[in-house]
């Protein structure tokens, strides 16, 4: 489904991203983790082109991101995102921001898009709030309707960035449970996370990246369970995050 | 005090010569500000989008072009396209045309600053979530960022449009006959009494400027609750 | 010369002059404006209405009301209502020698010119000044409060320094503005270098080298305004 293959990128004379390859099979979820700044966030904004890259190749259902040709906003139109900030329109009713692109982008009738949006909004468990602005709901409630309006769009794949980073504690679980939903109904996910419970429950694969470098691609549970196989800066990194 | 100069003369301070002659004073002051509003604020639109897609070489070159007509005083302007247009064009351009066009350029200029300010003042990721949505870039313009950059915009182009109304009275310089070239006649012809004429004049603009101030907070706070 | 051929140096020295007008007027104006200005930003922030309400009064009045109409005010309306002895004292020549220089009272619409930018430029910085104050947290007064400091103390060596460098930049942009707005003082008869500008085109008919060098000019100032903006603010330490 997804293809990184031999991915570099720099800021101008800096490197972020060094010769990263990883693939990506449907119905597969991949959880990325690593140290701030060590460009998981980068990585996983390339898949559907909201960062450029400088060398290699990245496909996406057999679809080139990168090519001159690629139709990048219909791409992005099959691949949902979910952004640490939530990113709803603050400008748009819950409902509105659920249907805008149903209905700029897939050309679905309003009504059509409407009742699309309030099965999404019901299966997060937020149907009542289809009339409220973003800026009426907590941070969980605004990232699950963000989630349901990726959804909305009838995704081949889900790419969430940090979705649970900017919660408050109490609320991260409830957008853990959507998104461990989501993965066990078989949706392929490339998830930038600290939860490691997450990970350890859904995931098939952990990715660790140090300084723009793959440095762990392994099973779940070797990456959990065979600690010791594990290079120094992913036991350093492990045990910093799980020590609390 | 005396009053009667301002009685005496009050349909010239407010249409001029009209219906006899030319549409003047405090109308024609009214019709130039209406227009250089609409052209700057169609101009700064289009510049300040301008503004924030273009990188680069593009964008500095827009950005100096802004700075100039930001940079250079009104009066000068005028004189520029007043003396400039017919050459350029080879016609004979009316002088309200040359003043909308001299007002225009300036307002937009500092309209364009405040469209491009507006825009940049919204996160970056409400582009990026907008485009991962797959909507098209003039989409996400059109639907995402400009409805929220727009109430934080509106301040600037209510200032800048008192800033226009007041600048139309510079149309006298070039004989335009609105509201202060039609005082300063009547000023001249009467050769008594310009303090009450040029206090009611003063007065009057107080009024324009300040209902338009009045309405348009009015518009922009019922606009900035509805989001 | 490349200028020779362009303009006789005649004509050159107008417009020079007239530069220098421009330069003197915008000076005097910007120092006169900004302590009017400040004064008017006390008043105007003052908590008993009784300096507040005029204040604020004079304040929307002279930002909404076109400053041609001011100038024209001050020189043909403000002369109607002075006594007969002081309009005829300031139409009349006068000449002061000092130590060092002597000083010529300047024409009346040199005088009503100055007073008219000054008045309006003031009602600007005033608000200007006011907003920075306003971008003062409201902890900062107290926090000095709690220190111990007393409500004079709290103002001259808490509020004030950190408004004023929030002020910085749009009270440049004032000054940037005075000098623009010192062009309409040639509606008055003031030779300043708009007035020299149409004049030189009015004798010689070279409309693109009279209007050329004068925008060059006007350009001149603003840049030079800038760049001591820039110098300032690099100099100040960041926070």
């Amino acid at each position: 489904m997804i293809e990184i293959d031999q991915v570099s990128k720099w800021y101008g004379s800096t490197q972020v991203l060094a010769e990263c390859s990883t693939r990506v099979a449907k119905g597969e979820v991949v959880v990325i983790c690593g140290p701030s700044g060590s460009g998981k966030s980068t990585l996983i904004k390339l898949v559907n082109g909201l960062e450029s890259f400088q060398s290699g190749r990245i496909t996406v259902d057999g679809v080139f991101v990168d090519a001159p040709e690629t139709d990048l906003p219909k791409l992005r139109s099959r691949v949902g995102m979910v952004f640490q900030n939530f990113e709803l329109f603050p400008h748009l009713s819950v409902r509105d921001n659920l249907t805008l692109a149903q209905i700029k982008v897939l050309g679905r009738s309003k009504k059509e898009a409407r009742e699309r949006g309030l099965s999404l909004l019901e299966r997060v468990g937020l149907q009542a709030y289809a009339k409220q602005y973003p800026s009426q709901l907590s941070g969980g409630q605004q990232q699950r309707v963000a989630i349901a309006r990726a959804l909305c769009m009838d995704p081949i794949c889900m790419l969430f960035d940090e979705p649970t980073s900017a919660l408050d504690p109490e609320m991260v679980n409830e957008v853990l449970d959507v998104m461990i939903e989501l993965a066990r109904e078989g949706m392929t996910m490339m998830c930038v996370t600290h939860e490691m419970g997450f990970a350890r429950e859904v995931a098939d694969r952990v990715i660790f990246i140090d300084q723009g470098v793959i440095v762990e691609d392994c099973h779940r549970d070797d990456f959990f369970g065979d600690v010791a196989a594990r290079s120094e800066r992913a036991q350093q990194f492990l045990s910093s995050i799980l020590s609390h | 005090m005396n009053l009667d100069v301002i009685t005496d003369h009050l349909d010239y301070f407010l249409v001029g010569a009209y219906p006899h002659g030319p549409l003047g004073g405090a109308a024609l002051t009214l019709i130039l500000s209406v227009l250089s509003a609409l052209v700057s604020g169609v101009l700064g639109f289009i510049l300040g989008i301008a503004l924030a897609v273009t990188r680069g070489f593009a964008q500095t070159s827009l950005l100096l072009v802004l700075s100039f007509f930001r940079a250079i005083p009104v009066i000068m302007l005028i004189f520029w396209t007043y003396f400039m247009l017919p050459i350029v064009f080879g016609i004979n351009v009316p002088g309200i045309a040359t003043v909308v066009i001299a007002l225009s350029l300036i307002g937009g200029a500092y309209l364009a600053h405040s469209v491009y300010a507006g825009i940049r003042s919204l996160r970056q990721g409400q582009w990026q979530a907008a485009a991962a949505l797959g909507l098209r870039p003039w989409q996400v313009l059109r639907y995402v960022i400009l409805p929220q950059a727009l109430p934080i915009m509106t301040p600037s182009f209510i200032n800048q449009w008192v800033a226009l109304i007041k600048d139309t009275s510079l149309a006298y310089v070039i004989g335009v006959g609105e509201l202060s070239f039609v005082a300063t006649q009547v000023s001249n012809r009467e050769m008594v009494y310009p303090t009450e004429i040029f206090l009611f004049v003063a007065l009057l603009y107080y009024a324009i400027c300040s209902t338009l101030e009045f309405f348009a907070n009015r518009v922009a706070r019922r606009y900035q609750q509805a989001t | 010369m490349l200028f020779d051929s362009l303009l006789a140096p005649k004509y050159l020295g107008w417009l020079l002059d007239g530069f220098v007008v421009t330069v003197v007027l915008s000076a005097l104006t910007c120092a006169s404006a900004t302590a009017l200005g400040f004064v008017l930003c006390l008043g105007r922030i003052a908590r008993s209405p009784f300096w507040s309400l005029p204040v604020r009064f004079f304040l929307s009045l002279f930002r909404n009301t076109p400053l041609l109409v001011q100038l024209f005010f001050w020189y043909f309306g403000a002369a109607a209502l002075m006594p007969e002895s002081v309009l005829h004292w300031l139409n009349q020549p006068h000449h002061w020698r000092l130590p060092l220089f002597g000083v010529t009272w300047p024409p009346f619409e040199y005088v009503a010119g100055f007073f008219g930018l000054t008045l309006y430029t003031a009602a600007f910085i005033a608000e200007e000044f006011r907003a920075g104050v306003q971008g003062v947290p409201p902890g900062q007064a107290r926090a000095a409060l709690a220190l111990g400091l007393r409500r004079y103390q709290v103002w001259l060596s808490v509020i004030m320094p950190q408004a004023v460098r929030i002020s910085l930049p749009p009270l440049l942009g004032q000054y940037m503005n005075a000098v623009k707005n010192s062009s309409l003082t040639m509606a008055i008869g003031l030779a300043e270098l708009s007035y020299a500008s149409r004049q030189v085109e009015t004798e010689t008919f070279k409309t693109f080298q009279a209007f050329g060098i004068a925008t060059l000019l006007y350009i001149g100032l603003i840049v030079l305004i800038e760049l001591a903006g820039q110098w300032i603010q690099h100099r100040q330490p960041a926070h």
